[in-house]
C-alpha cells in the first residue's frame, strides 16, 4: 500500500489495525494530506493523540518515523545538518605530516563528514518516511520561516555540496499545542486538522482497544466520568485520553470492575495534575459525587 | 451563476471571507484539488475536506460549520433562505420609507442615513412622537428654513445617537432587518448566533455575567499565556547571536594539546522584558472591572515577574494580591474591598507621576507597559507630559482601549495616547485574540 494511491477506506482500516480509533473527521484530512503530498498540521489539547497519528502512519506504510522535537532556540544546525567538525579535525591532523593535498579540502566537505539531522535525513531517505515535527509552536518564528521553505520545496542547499533534492516527498506531520499563533505562511502550506476530546462512545472504544484487560462496565464508567469532568468543571488542564488510559490501567491494577469512590480518591492524581484542579474537583463534585453522577447517567442510557 | 463546482466553491470562499476567515487563492486551489479526491456526494466528507483546506484556526471552525450548513443545503431550504432574506429586505425598505415620511420639516425630508432611519423606526412610539413634535414645533420663516434644516437634522441625529447608546448599554438594541447583508446565505448565518463559547468571544466584556466568569477566566488565561510567550520570544530572537567563544574554547581544549577540538559558543544573556500592567478602575471603567481583574489575574498566572497597578485618581500597586494562590472570586473581593481608589475619577497624569516617583526602578529599557483604559482622563495636558516622560524610559507602551474604534476620532485623549503608545480596540475577548493574532509585538 502506497500513500499516493491509498483510499479513505484503506486508511481507516490501517488506523484501526494500528490501534488508533479514528472517525472520518480525522481520516479525511490525513488522507488528503497524503494524496496532495502536503504536510498535515494537527492541533489540539495535549494528550488527544496528535503525535500518535505520525506513529500510526509509519506503522500503516511500514516505514521509518523521523522525529524532530521542537524547543525554544532550535536552529538549522540541530534540525537540518551540521559538519562533523571533530572528525574533520582528526583528518587534518592525520594527513598533516604527509604533505599538502589539494583534494583534501574537497574531501573534508564531502557527505562523509556531514551529520544529517532529522530534516535532511527525511529528505535524503531512500524511501518515503514519516517526518514528525513535534510541538512546532515551541520554536522561534525565525525557525518556522526556515521550516516552511523546506516544506514547500523539499530541497535544501548546502553551500559546500550544492542543492540536495528529496528522493521521496516525506509524509510530514506537524503538531501544535497552541501555545502561540503560527504564521499564516506555514498554515497555508498545510492541511489542517483539529483533534478534540473524544465523545463518550469513542473513548469507550479507545479504552477497550488500548486496555483490553478493563471490563466493559469499567471502560464505560471511566469514559462517562472523564466526559463529565471535561465539560462541567472549569479545570485548568482537562484530562486527556492518555490520562484516561492511565486511570484505567491503574484501576485494572486494583482489579476494579467498576468505578468506586475510594479508588477514584486514590487515583485522582493520575488525571488531574494541578493542585487547584484537584481542589476544585473535591469542592464541586468529589469522588463520591462523580461516581453517583456516572451511575445516574448510566441508568439513563440503559433506559433509553 | 451556473451550478458548477468551481463556481460554488468560489462563492463559498467569498462568504467565508465576508465572515472574517482569511482564505488565500492557493488554499482555494488546494481545496478544489482535494474535492477531486473524495466522493462529493458525501456531504460530511465535503465538509471535512473544505474545513481542512480552507480553515486554519480552530476558533474559526464554528463559523465555517455555520456557513457550510447554510450554503451547502437542500434546494428547498435555499429557497426558504432566499424568501426570508427577500422578506427582511422588503421589511427594511418599508421601515425606511415610513421613517422618511415621518422625519420631515415643513414637508421636506430630513437628510438622514439609512441606519438612522432604521433606528428611528425601532424606537418606542412615545419617543418617535417626541422627535416628531420637536420637528413640528420648530418653526422659522420660510426664507430662513433652508439654513435652519441642517441644525434640526443635527439635533435629531444627536437624539438618535443617544438612543442607540442607551439601548446598547441596556442590551436592547434592536436587530436591524437585513442591515449590511447583501446575500441570503450571509443573512441566514447572521441569524444563527452560534455556540455559547463562540458568542462569549464577541460579547462586550462589561455585559458578561457572573455565571460565565469561569469560562471567561479560562479563555483569558489561554490568551495571556499566548501573550506571555510572544513577549518572551520576541526579545530572545533579536538578541540571539551564536559566535565561537575563543577564550572558553582554548581553555577547554588544553587537554588536546591546544588543538581546538570542542568548540564553545558565545551566547548573549537572554533579557526577557519586564511587564508592567496598569489598569484603569475609575468610574467610567467600572463595568469592565471583572475584565480588568481577570486580565491581571490571567497574566500573573503565566508570567512570574509581572508588576500590576490599578489607577483612577491615583495609582495603587496590586501585585501582592496576585502573588498568592487564591481563587479569582476571593482576589476580586479582597482587591475591591481594600482599594481606596476603586470607581473614582480618572487622573492618568497624576497616576503616571506617582509611578515615576515611587517606582523608578521598574521603568527600564526592558519594560513593556500594558495599559487597559478607556483613555478618558482629567488634566490631559499632564497625562501627555507624563506619557512622554515614561515613554523615554521604557521599551514600549501598549494601550488596550475599551472604547469602540468609531468613538476614537471624537476624543482628544485617544490622540494623545496614540502619540506614545500602540493603541488597540479591546472590549471583547475576540478583540484581545485579534490583537494577539496580529502579532503586535513584532
Amino acid at each position: 500500500m502506497q500513500p499516493e494511491n491509498i483510499n479513505i477506506e484503506q486508511l481507516r482500516s490501517g488506523f484501526e489495525s494500528n490501534g488508533y480509533i479514528a472517525e472520518d473527521e480525522i481520516t479525511v484530512p490525513v488522507y488528503l494530506a497524503l494524496r496532495l503530498e502536503k504536510p498535515v498540521l494537527i492541533t489540539g489539547a495535549p494528550g488527544v493523540g496528535k503525535t500518535e497519528i505520525a506513529k500510526v502512519l509509519a506503522g500503516i506504510f511500514k516505514t521509518d518515523l523521523i522525529r524532530l522535537q521542537c524547543y525554544e532556540g532550535l536552529d538549522e544546525n540541530k534540525a537540518l545538518y551540521e559538519w562533523n567538525y571533530q572528525r574533520q579535525l582528526i583528518k587534518i591532523q592525520l594527513i598533516r605530516d604527509s604533505g599538502s593535498d589539494e583534494s583534501m579540502e574537497r574531501n573534508l566537505f564531502s557527505s562523509e563528514y556531514l551529520l544529517e539531522r532529522p530534516l535532511l535525513k527525511a529528505i535524503q531517505a531512500p524511501k518515503k518516511v514519516v517526518l514528525l515535527i513535534d510541538e512546532i509552536d515551541k520554536t522561534d518564528e525565525e525557525f518556522e520561516a526556515f521550516l516552511f521553505e523546506v516544506l514547500s520545496d523539499f530541497q535544501v542547499s548546502i553551500p559546500e555540496l550544492g542543492t540536495l533534492k528529496s528522493r521521496h516527498i516525506p509524509m510530514v506531520v506537524l503538531t501544535n499545542n497552541g501555545e502561540r499563533e503560527l504564521s499564516d505562511g506555514l498554515k497555508r502550506r498545510c492541511v489542517f486538522l483539529f483533534i478534540d476530546f473524544p465523545s463518550v462512545e469513542k473513548e469507550i472504544r479507545i479504552i477497550r482497544v488500548k486496555v483490553p484487560e478493563a471490563g466493559e462496565r469499567l471502560a464505560e464508567e471511566v469514559a462517562l466520568a472523564m466526559n463529565y469532568m471535561r465539560h462541567n468543571l472549569e479545570l485548568k488542564k482537562k484530562p486527556s485520553i492518555s490520562e484516561t488510559l492511565d486511570l484505567t490501567r491503574a484501576l485494572v491494577l486494583y482489579e476494579a470492575a467498576r468505578l468506586e469512590p475510594e479508588l477514584l480518591r486514590k487515583t485522582v492524581n493520575l488525571i488531574l495534575k494541578d493542585k487547584d484542579d484537584i481542589d476544585l474537583f473535591n469542592r464541586q463534585v468529589g469522588p463520591a459525587g462523580l461516581v453517583e453522577i456516572v451511575r445516574s447517567q448510566q441508568s439513563k442510557t440503559q433506559k433509553i | 451563476m451556473q451550478n458548477y463546482l468551481e463556481n460554488n466553491l468560489a462563492r463559498f470562499v467569498h462568504i467565508l471571507r465576508h465572515l472574517g476567515i482569511t482564505v488565500s487563492i492557493g488554499e482555494t486551489v488546494t481545496a478544489m484539488r482535494a474535492l477531486e479526491l473524495i466522493n462529493i456526494m458525501d456531504r460530511e466528507h465535503v465538509r471535512y475536506t473544505l474545513r481542512a483546506t480552507l480553515v486554519k484556526n480552530h476558533e474559526d471552525e464554528p463559523v465555517f460549520d455555520r456557513a457550510f450548513g447554510s450554503f451547502f443545503t437542500a434546494p428547498e431550504i435555499k429557497r426558504q433562505q432566499l424568501q426570508e432574506w427577500q422578506e427582511a429586505k422588503d421589511e427594511r425598505g418599508r421601515l425606511i420609507d415610513e421613517a422618511e415620511q415621518e422625519l420631515t420639516y415643513l414637508g421636506e425630508k430630513l437628510d438622514m442615513s439609512e441606519e438612522e432611519k432604521l433606528l428611528y423606526s425601532k424606537l418606542a412610539e412615545e419617543e418617535k412622537k417626541r422627535i416628531r413634535d420637536y420637528l413640528e414645533s420648530s418653526f422659522l420663516p420660510a426664507d430662513r428654513s433652508h439654513a435652519f434644516k441642517p441644525m434640526l437634522e443635527f439635533q435629531v441625529r444627536s437624539s438618535l445617537r443617544y438612543w442607540k447608546q442607551r439601548l446598547a448599554e441596556e442590551g436592547d438594541l434592536p436587530l436591524m432587518p437585513g442591515l449590511d447583508v447583501d446575500d441570503e446565505v450571509l443573512a441566514a448565518i447572521g441569524q444563527d448566533s452560534g455556540t455559547e463559547d463562540s458568542s462569549l468571544l464577541y460579547e462586550d466584556m462589561k455585559r458578561i455575567g457572573d455565571r460565565q466568569l469561569p469560562k471567561v477566566t479560562n479563555i483569558l488565561k489561554k490568551l495571556s499565556r499566548r501573550l506571555a510567550t510572544k513577549i518572551s520570544r520576541r526579545y530572545r530572537m533579536s538578541k540571539k547571536v551564536v559566535k565561537v567563544d575563543l577564550r572558553r574554547s582554548i581553555k577547554s581544549n588544553i587537554r588536546y594539546g591546544g588543538i581546538i577540538f570542542n568548540l564553545k559558543y558565545k551566547q548573549k544573556r537572554i533579557q526577557k522584558p519586564s511587564i508592567l500592567l496598569v489598569c484603569d478602575v475609575s468610574g467610567s471603567m467600572a463595568r469592565y472591572a471583572a475584565f480588568v481583574i481577570q486580565f491581571i489575574y490571567g497574566l500573573s498566572a503565566v508570567i512570574s515577574h509581572i508588576e500590576s497597578f490599578i489607577f483612577a485618581e491615583e495609582l495603587e500597586r496590586v501585585t501582592p494580591y496576585f502573588k498568592r494562590v487564591k481563587p479569582f472570586e476571593e482576589t476580586m473581593v479582597e482587591l475591591i474591598g481594600k482599594s481606596r481608589i476603586w470607581g473614582k475619577g480618572t487622573n492618568f497624569g497624576a497616576s503616571l507621576a506617582t509611578l515615576r516617583e515611587r517606582f523608578p526602578l521598574l521603568l527600564t529599557s526592558h519594560t513593556v507597559i500594558i495599559v487597559v483604559s478607556d483613555t478618558k482622563t482629567l488634566d490631559l495636558e499632564r497625562a501627555d507630559h507624563e506619557l512622554a516622560a515614561v515613554k523615554r524610559t521604557v521599551k514600549e507602551i501598549l494601550l488596550l482601549n475599551t472604547l469602540p474604534h468609531e468613538e476614537w476620532k471624537d476624543l482628544r485623549s485617544v490622540k494623545t495616547f496614540q502619540k506614545y503608545a500602540q493603541v488597540y480596540e479591546c472590549y471583547t475577548l475576540a478583540h484581545l485574540e485579534k490583537v494577539l493574532r496580529r502579532q503586535f509585538l513584532h
